[in-house]
């Protein structure tokens, strides 16, 4: 038992050892949000366990992990991202960009007048096969020099991102050279051998090139830089005519000190230098920003930084944003209420007809209508919107509009009202049976002396029905009512797949369409990255969303007593 | 009363049921269909296969595919890339044997189609009378369609009108030729040679009309020319010139103060005499301007000059201080001037003078136009008025030509008759099937003259379906004869590169081993005639001939027996396809397989945890119970997809470090799919709260812990809500779609509703056989769960709300 408590303490201790090097290592690599959870969520774990009080939480932890991990944080990462401009053009961190700037092959260029060597590739075989080991030599007139293997200068999840070779003469070299007919054929390092295997000049070679490019150059050697003696930095680019050359590059970008004027103080800060026209870059906004030589400013990369409200400002302001958004909103509106108007009359005039005692085989009828909210919700859509609503192969158009009553097609996705009704129809056609069984279930609950009383007062069946069953119905049903409500406000997958959102609305920057409800419109903002994502803006809407719908599930809580029942 | 209503009550469910089913109903029938439903005319079809199944849950390795199975091998490319020779040597020995089996298959398959089309040869040879009695039949049935009632008036007008359209009715005895003529020329004939006059009559004045309105329209733009050159010129030169006037006025004032003496005066009288003069000139060009509307500017500009000219002029009337030099410039600018004005005014004239000539030659022509314009009017409308009459004549006679054309074409039907009776079947068909042609165009012909969508009008459409089967007959027996002659060079070629890339195949393999890759000629020719000789060559006439076989099986009141042998040539048509057709791969099993993982890991993961993190809030008492789970319910509205952001970065960060983890993988979707846990822990901690405290109080006054209580009393009482929820997690993880959608990317990663999701998109779009099958085979596990577990999901969703 005491070894069973030992092994317990110490698995908790390497637990929490390892987690906070997760959390550090999180927080090198700028995931503050999460690394900040995680240092929280150790803490709490760990004093859920020492601490005797707390043993109710205990069995919470696992629960506990998920939430935070699933639930807090991609919260607070969305609350914080709703303040940036995350997004195309913006998806790292300023540190991640300065390195890319000062590290990346892209930003090298060939020296002018530099030299250009000429270059051998050798590569180790297994078997018949070639390996993506390779030995690079070059030659500079009469001279020439082997690179030794090169050191990892950077490097992110394993992969290579900038490496660095030393080239060495060959007679000061340790490896070992065999020649044939003045070429150096093989070339030995201990026990390993590698063969000639390419050279841009040596067309006998060419049927190795797409070898060489693909699985060597590319992943590989284009990202290693060469340092000869001199100091001086060669690597392998394609020149103006396609060809991959060895020739000398210099980077773009440095660190470099500069003074500039700040609060009226001068102050000396560390800044980016184009080397080739020796101007510091300049950033503004999130964006990093270069001169060129008749002074006009470029846009190099940008970073995430801080926006403030301005994305939600814009949403008043912007007019290429405010009019679609208030047209979704709108939108929106109608949608939740028109679903829940339509699927509960119907659902409550089948209900109503079931409900009579005499009928025979209710089952029957409740069992065949329930069935298309036991269909998976995406599976129906698909098939509404594949089979029915297609504009040329659709049956509706095809059969029931063009045969049955001779009208002309209708363009249920290119037509911003028929759209609606395309959708409005399929979530009344998934959604009444719910409120079907819902107004069963509450009409089975009103007491039938309620009736009979009133039939001996001589109630007409109308008014018995305005009177007594509505009112009653609509005590127990009305919570359902706004839970529906609330369910329909962000009922992302009928309008996804249906129509996209579609068809897109004119004059506006931003992808928002006729049928969009402000998820979809959300979702396409950050994932459909047509026109770019912004995710930040994303952020800024569905931190709307859920005050929205929070506040009527919150009234919602309320009304049903919800809160009471938890309490015990 | 009471049942009347019962009943109309069932019947207005049933109505529903059936209205609310058909999306149902639809995507079964569709998902057994033979043909292409997007592109069929037929919203259901009698052909039916469960082809699509077989392809989505065990597709067949059929022709093409085995051939890039060969190609594989030989070239020991994936999937064949990592096996030995031996074993590679292998596989080829069996895919070959698969290759002829599948050969063998299409000749015995081919041997029956052709049995049975040599069978219902024989049907039509044995049957040939009885046939072309069928087909008299129908014709009869159209005849005794054709039986119009003989109207009371207006025969012989309207034979005569057919007999002057050259249809022989010398058949038709009882009519009058002559009297119909005189009747016609009263009603129509008369008429219509006077349209012919009118109408010759309005030629001939459109005739002259035209060239006349040519050239009023060369005049007007005649006219717009001279106008704007008049308003150039005159507007701009009297306006200088008004600047000359006040000059002079100016030069006169400044006389009054000038000492300077004159020293030469010129002649005083002429220049004056001329400058009234031009003024008289000036004032013709105000009166020819003033006629002109569109001259109004001109005019203008000519009344303030002349006004201007006036009092300079009537100034130097009055002038005393003549002895001065100003007045002596005042005299030389004024003669200078009257001689440039004058030349000015002069132009205006000559232009004003064409002006007025044009205007009068337009004046002329539009008097001449509006008179033909309202002849031309008056002659439209005798025209019109005479093209109602002939058309109202016709429309009264009408009846009387409907039925003496049904008579006509009764008569080239019975002609007909007469012609079909002595062919002989099959040898005779084209021949038939000119004749069922000829029926077809006459008495579609006719039933066009019949009022539009008349009873007898859409009957007669019907019944002549029933004569074209001999069309239909000749198509199949036509597409058989040139299937045949595709299907020998066909499978001749694919039998002889079969052959040599069996004997090549093993000594390219070696080859290939080491690197270097060729295909060997044989395979590529093979490759060719699978995937597009067959395809070009085969496929048309043998679709059209298995199609025209199932039509003709519809079309024929046939025995069933010949019935079954049309039916077994579309059978084995098709079978030949399914075997040749080249297919796209899907991976639905796999999808299903993902699904299921995905769904069963999430269910039992989430059920454990919240079975566990429900218990202390229905036991215990501690900080934050109270609001606890309502909380967690709240932030839980915050919507999903907003979670994706997050959760994207953080799994495609977390997959380059974790293998096996991240984007694109399931193991990342479960991971994300972990998130729902506050609405399970509300319902597992309600059951919890129906379980008497009792006996766990029992067990623990016996030394239990609080952890002994929970696994080995709570648990096991609670395993039917436990139960419940695992299989409700299931089904709402396998019918999620979207995390799934942003997650996965590899197309053999995707769960079930991301791959059908697929298939209603791009190339597959229309492909509904497998879309629906598809859709059903997911569709019919999840149904029969929803409603074993309805008492549960209905229960779920209204508990708190209905409380009995």
């Amino acid at each position: 038992m005491k070894f069973l408590k030992l092994l317990g303490w110490i698995l908790l201790a390497v637990f929490t050892v390892f987690s906070v090097l997760g959390g550090i290592f999180l927080l090198s690599k700028g995931f503050y949000e999460l690394s900040i959870t995680l240092f929280v969520l150790i803490f709490l774990i760990d004093f859920f366990i020492m601490n005797r009080k707390t043993y109710p939480y205990r069995y919470m932890i696992p629960a506990l992990i998920l939430l935070f991990i699933l639930v807090l944080y991609p919260i607070a990462f969305t609350i914080r991202t709703a303040f940036t401009n995350y997004g195309t053009g913006h998806i790292m961190t300023r540190q991640e960009v300065v390195e890319r700037l000062l590290v990346d092959p892209i930003y090298t260029y060939n020296v002018e007048d530099g030299k250009t060597y000429s270059y051998n590739v050798y590569v180790k075989y297994n078997g018949t096969q070639p390996t993506t080991d390779f030995k690079v030599i070059v030659y500079d007139g009469d001279e020439s020099y082997v690179a030794n293997d090169y050191k990892v200068l950077k490097s992110e999840a394993g992969e290579l991102i900038l490496g660095e070779s030393e080239l060495v003469r060959l007679n000061e070299s340790e490896l070992r050279f065999e020649r044939e007919n003045d070429r150096i054929e093989i070339v030995r390092e201990g026990n390993d051998l590698f063969k000639y295997f390419y050279s841009p000049e040596d067309s006998s070679t060419a049927i190795n090139e797409d070898f060489f490019k693909y699985s060597i150059l590319f992943p590989t050697l284009s990202k290693v830089e060469f340092v000869d003696t001199l100091s001086n930095r060669y690597s392998i680019r394609q020149d103006e005519e396609g060809k991959f050359t060895f020739s000398q590059i210099r980077h773009m970008y440095k660190l470099g000190l500069a003074e500039t004027v700040e609060n009226g103080k001068s102050v000396v800060k560390t800044v980016i230098i184009n080397t080739m026209t020796n101007k510091p870059l300049i950033e503004e906004n999130g964006t990093i920003y270069d001169t060129s030589e008749n002074g006009e400013r470029y846009a190099v990369a940008g970073y995430i930084s801080n926006y403030g409200v301005k994305n939600f400002t814009k949403i008043f302001t912007d007019p290429a944003i405010s009019g679609p958004f208030t047209k979704i909103f709108i939108w929106n509106f109608i949608w939740a209420a028109l679903s829940v108007l339509f699927t509960f009359v119907i659902g409550m005039i089948l209900a109503l007809v079931l409900n009579d005692p005499n009928l025979h085989g209710k089952t029957i009828y409740r069992s065949l209508l329930i069935i298309p909210w036991a269909i998976p919700a995406f599976i129906s859509v698909l098939v509404w919107k594949n089979g029915f609503f297609n504009e040329t192969y659709g049956i509706i158009n095809k059969f029931i509009i063009s045969q049955l009553f001779g009208g002309t097609p209708v363009k249920w996705m290119n037509d911003p009202f028929w759209a609606k009704v395309a959708v409005l129809t399929v979530n009344t056609w998934l959604g009444f049976p719910y409120m079907m069984v819902v107004t069963l279930g509450a009409l089975q609950s009103i007491p039938q002396d309620y009736y009979e009383a009133a039939s001996i007062d001589g109630a007409s069946k109308w008014q018995r029905f305005w009177k007594i069953t509505f009112p009653l119905l609509m005590t127990t049903v009305a919570p359902l009512l706004v839970g529906s409500f609330a369910f329909n406000f962000n009922n992302f997958g009928n309008i996804y797949l249906l129509t996209g959102g579609g068809p897109a609305m004119p004059n506006t920057n931003t992808p928002a369409g006729s049928t969009d409800i402000l998820i979809s419109y959300t979702y396409k903002l950050a994932f459909e990255g047509g026109r770019g994502q912004d995710f930040g803006f994303a952020s800024a809407i569905s931190i709307i969303i859920f005050f929205i719908v929070g506040g009527l599930s919150f009234i919602n809580f309320r009304l049903s007593g919800s809160f009471e029942e938890v309490n015990r | 009363m009471a049942k009347k209503r019962k009943v109309l009550t069932h019947i207005i469910l049933i109505v529903v049921c059936i209205v609310v089913l058909f999306p149902i109903v639809w995507v079964v029938s569709t998902s057994l269909r033979r043909d292409n439903a997007a592109f069929s005319t037929k919203m259901f079809s009698s052909r039916l296969t469960l082809q699509n199944y077989r392809d989505l849950l065990a597709p067949e390795q059929n022709g093409p595919r085995l051939v890039s199975d060969i190609d594989a091998l030989i070239l020991s490319a994936p999937p064949h890339d990592k096996i030995t020779t031996e074993k590679a040597k292998q596989l080829l020995t069996k895919d070959v044997q698969k290759f002829q089996n599948y050969i063998k298959e299409t000749e015995s398959l081919k041997a029956k189609i052709d049995e049975n089309i040599n069978a219902i040869r024989d049907y039509f040879e044995q049957n040939s009378d009885q046939l072309i009695a069928t087909f008299s039949k129908n014709l009869d049935d159209i005849i005794t369609l054709l039986n119009f009632e003989k109207p009371a008036q207006y025969i012989d007008v309207a034979a005569y009108d057919l007999y002057n359209n050259g249809v022989d009715l010398s058949a038709i005895s009882e009519i009058d030729l002559t009297v119909g003529q005189q009747k016609w020329e009263e009603m129509i004939g008369g008429r219509k040679s006077q349209i012919e006059i009118l109408k010759g009559e309005i030629d001939s004045v459109n005739s002259t009309l035209q060239p006349l309105q040519k050239s009023y329209a060369s005049y007007q733009s005649q006219f717009t020319n001279q106008i704007g050159t008049i308003k150039g010129l005159l507007v701009p030169q009297l306006k200088e010139y008004s600047k000359v006037l006040n000059s002079l006025l100016q030069i006169l004032e400044s006389a009054k103060n000038s000492s300077a003496p004159a020293e030469f005066l010129p002649d005083e009288e002429t220049i004056k005499s001329n400058f009234t003069t031009v003024l008289s000139a000036i004032a013709d060009v105000r009166v020819k301007t003033e006629k002109y509307q569109d001259l109004q500017e001109i005019s203008d500009t000519v009344n303030e000059f002349v006004a201007l000219y006036n009092k300079v002029l009537s100034q130097w009337k009055n002038f005393s201080y003549k002895d001065r030099a100003p007045y002596q410039d005042f005299l030389n600018t004024t003669d200078a001037f009257t001689t440039s004005v004058a030349s000015t005014i002069k132009q205006s004239v000559q232009l004003l003078n064409q002006l007025n000539s044009t205007t009068e030659k337009m004046l002329e022509l539009q008097a001449q136009i509006n008179q033909y314009s309202s002849n031309l009017t008056r002659l439209q409308n005798q025209l019109d008025k005479l093209n109602d009459e002939v058309t109202n004549a016709y429309e009264e006679i009408s009846p009387a030509l409907i039925y003496l054309n049904s008579e006509v074409v009764k008569m080239q039907l019975s002609d007909i008759k007469g012609r079909v009776s002595s062919l002989k079947l099959p040898t005779q068909l084209q021949l038939l099937n000119i004749q069922s042609k000829r029926v077809f165009g006459l008495v579609a012909d006719f039933a066009s003259q019949l009022p539009e969508s008349s009873k007898e009008q859409k009957s007669l459409r019907a019944l002549i379906k029933n004569v074209d089967w001999p069309g239909t007959a000749k198509d199949m027996f036509t597409n058989y004869d040139l299937f045949v002659q595709s299907y020998e060079s066909y499978m001749k070629e694919l039998k002889m590169y079969l052959n040599e890339v069996s004997m090549q195949g093993a000594e390219f393999m070696s080859v290939s081993k080491t690197g270097i890759k060729v295909r060997p000629k044989s395979l590529e020719k093979l490759t060719d005639v699978v995937l597009s000789t067959y395809r070009s060559d085969v496929v048309p006439s043998m679709n059209v001939m298995s199609r025209k076989a199932t039509e003709l099986s519809d079309k024929l009141d046939l025995s069933s027996a010949t019935k079954n042998q049309l039916k077994a040539i579309d059978g084995a048509a098709f079978r030949i396809d399914q075997i040749w057709q080249r297919k796209a791969d899907n991976y639905l099993v796999r999808w299903i397989l993902n699904s299921i993982i995905v769904a069963i890991t999430v269910s039992l993961i989430t059920t454990a945890v919240t079975a566990l993190a429900a218990y202390p809030f229905s036991r215990m008492r501690f900080k934050g119970r109270k609001y606890g789970i309502m909380g967690l319910l709240l932030i839980q509205m915050f919507p999903a997809i907003m979670y994706m952001i997050a959760i994207y970065t953080f799994l495609s960060f977390a997959g380059k470090y974790i293998p096996g983890f991240g984007l694109s993988k399931l193991s990342g979707l479960i991971f994300a799919y972990l998130g729902g846990i506050a609405y399970n822990m509300y319902l597992i901690k309600g059951y919890y709260d129906t379980i008497p405290d009792s006996l766990e109080e029992a067990a623990l006054i016996d030394g239990a812990t609080r952890w002994q209580t929970f696994v080995k009393i709570v648990i096991p009482l609670a395993s039917p809500i436990l139960a419940v929820i695992v299989i409700l997690t299931f089904m709402s993880t396998f019918n999620e779609f979207i995390l799934a959608k942003i997650i996965l990317q590899d197309v053999k990663q995707y769960t079930y509703a991301v791959g059908l999701y697929t298939f209603s998109t791009g190339p597959f779009e229309t492909e509904w056989g497998l879309f629906t099958a598809a859709a059903l085979i997911g569709m019919l596990p999840m149904v029969a769960l929803f409603l074993l577990m309805q008492r549960y999901i209905v229960g779920g969703l209204v508990s708190g709300a209905v409380k009995g």
